[in-house]
């Protein structure tokens, strides 16, 4: 039987490319968005289902849903953020509690909500992170408080669910095209680029490489491990001063 | 120099200062905005909730309410005062290295040890985390905030110092002590 997986924050960036990544691994996905048309087209493109609505809304069960729809669950990646452009003097209290809402508190909801599905498939959670929860970046300072402490929740589950079966691991991507730098409305059109830090290996990080680490987590390969936030930065993290490997870079 | 100290009512509070310091946010604000502090301590030492997966979403939002919103909040009113600020937060040494039975405590203290580093940057604002385990003698931690806040300390910016003993210093720490 294919394994089942249900990715938030699926209809679009990473989350998109993940569902994608998955679904031709032969995994059965359960694609969850705010968006109905995006989740749906998604869903329809890799012939999994659709769950339609917002993560912070506490009436809204995206676990529950996958987990009859497809019959139960192998997998859920904790994917949906929210980002604010914000360092510590511009974060407006409503953008401080929706980062909380959408980044900590959902994800701690619908990872227990995981729990008891997971330990009957001895499964895999997985939480999507930032590089900015490993290294926080002042501009966006609100984000890179509620990245780190989805680092920790991480740990602490890997640990207290471990004994249950459950590995569970997280992503910390860098700047990635799709992603949260390059979709999020008010931000940059979708794809721009321009104006990021070029990291150690010079490429831009594509969300297709976020998936793949994805998919290694969530594999065979990834059995023995559990507790680990894998940055996916192309070196950025590796050298408090790797944006300057590349000439011309400026802060 | 006017320091005022705000958060959780604990041992640790009191050693610092005579009255049970501001927790509730109307409080709280009242207080910064009122005393306008040039040394602001932040308590975030709650009791233990236990581990996190056993926690209700909701108990874990409030207990996040009580130590990390309340160190924004403090944070950014001090650091919007029209002279230099020096901050100190005071949260659980799981904050560093997550103690998954302790494990609601260490996601909040881990958030506030990133907004420790996240608002070093900020102008006007010296900022930084003493991350402590439980059985450390609170005389003890209250002379190390008094130490991060004179000028001895001046270089030390955005950094969490761990005041645990060593004992989440290397995975061994408890069988070295038993053989010695």
């Amino acid at each position: 039987m294919a394994p089942r997986v249900l990715v938030t924050g699926g209809s679009s960036g990473i989350g998109r490319e993940i569902c994608r990544r998955l679904a031709a691994d032969g995994w059965r996905v359960a694609v969850a968005g705010r968006s109905v048309e995006r989740t749906e087209a998604v869903a329809q493109e890799l012939n999994g289902v659709a769950i339609v609505g917002d993560v912070a809304d506490v009436t809204h069960d995206p676990v529950l849903e996958a987990a009859r729809l497809l019959g139960g669950l192998d997998a859920v990646v904790l994917n949906a953020g929210v980002i604010a452009d914000a360092d510590l003097l511009a974060t407006e209290a409503d953008d401080w509690f929706s980062l909380l809402d959408v980044n900590v508190l959902a994800v701690h909801r619908h990872a227990r909500a995981a729990h008891r599905h997971l330990a009957t498939s001895n499964g895999s959670l997985l939480m999507t992170s930032s590089d900015a929860g490993v290294w926080g970046e002042a501009p966006i300072a609100g984000y890179s408080v509620t990245k780190r402490m989805v680092l920790a929740l991480m740990r602490c589950l890997a640990a207290e669910w471990g004994p249950d079966g459950i590995r569970v691991n997280a992503l910390c991507p860098g700047d990635t095209a799709p992603g949260m730098l390059s979709t999020t409305s008010g931000r940059r059109e979708p794809g721009a680029t321009d104006g990021w830090l070029p990291p150690p290996l010079g490429t831009t990080i594509r969300a297709q490489d976020v998936a793949g680490a994805a998919a290694f987590l969530l594999g065979p390969d990834a059995a023995r491990i559990t507790g680990v936030g894998l940055l996916i930065d192309a070196g950025m993290r590796a050298s408090s001063t790797g944006w300057l490997v590349h000439p011309g870079a400026t802060r | 120099m006017t320091m005022l100290v705000v958060g959780s009512d604990c041992a640790v509070a009191r050693a610092l200062c005579d009255e049970p310091p501001p927790s509730r946010m109307g409080e709280l604000v009242a207080a910064i905005e009122q005393q306008r502090p040039s040394e602001l301590v932040i308590i975030a030492l709650p009791a233990t909730e236990g581990p996190v997966g056993a926690l209700t979403t909701e108990a874990l939002g409030s207990l996040i309410g009580r130590t990390v919103t309340v160190g924004f909040v403090a944070t950014k009113l001090a650091a919007q005062l029209d002279h230099p600020v020096r901050v100190v937060v005071v949260c659980t040494a799981n904050g560093v290295l997550p103690d998954h039975l302790d494990g609601a405590r260490a996601v909040a203290s881990a958030g506030l040890t990133m907004l420790t580093e996240v608002c070093s940057p900020v102008p006007n604002l010296t900022i930084n985390t003493i991350a402590v385990a439980d059985d450390v003698p609170v005389q003890e931690v209250a002379d190390t905030v008094r130490w991060v806040l004179t000028s001895s300390s001046s270089s030390l910016n955005g950094a969490t110092i761990r005041l645990d003993g060593g004992r989440d210093a290397v995975l061994a720490a408890e069988t070295r002590a038993e053989e010695d």
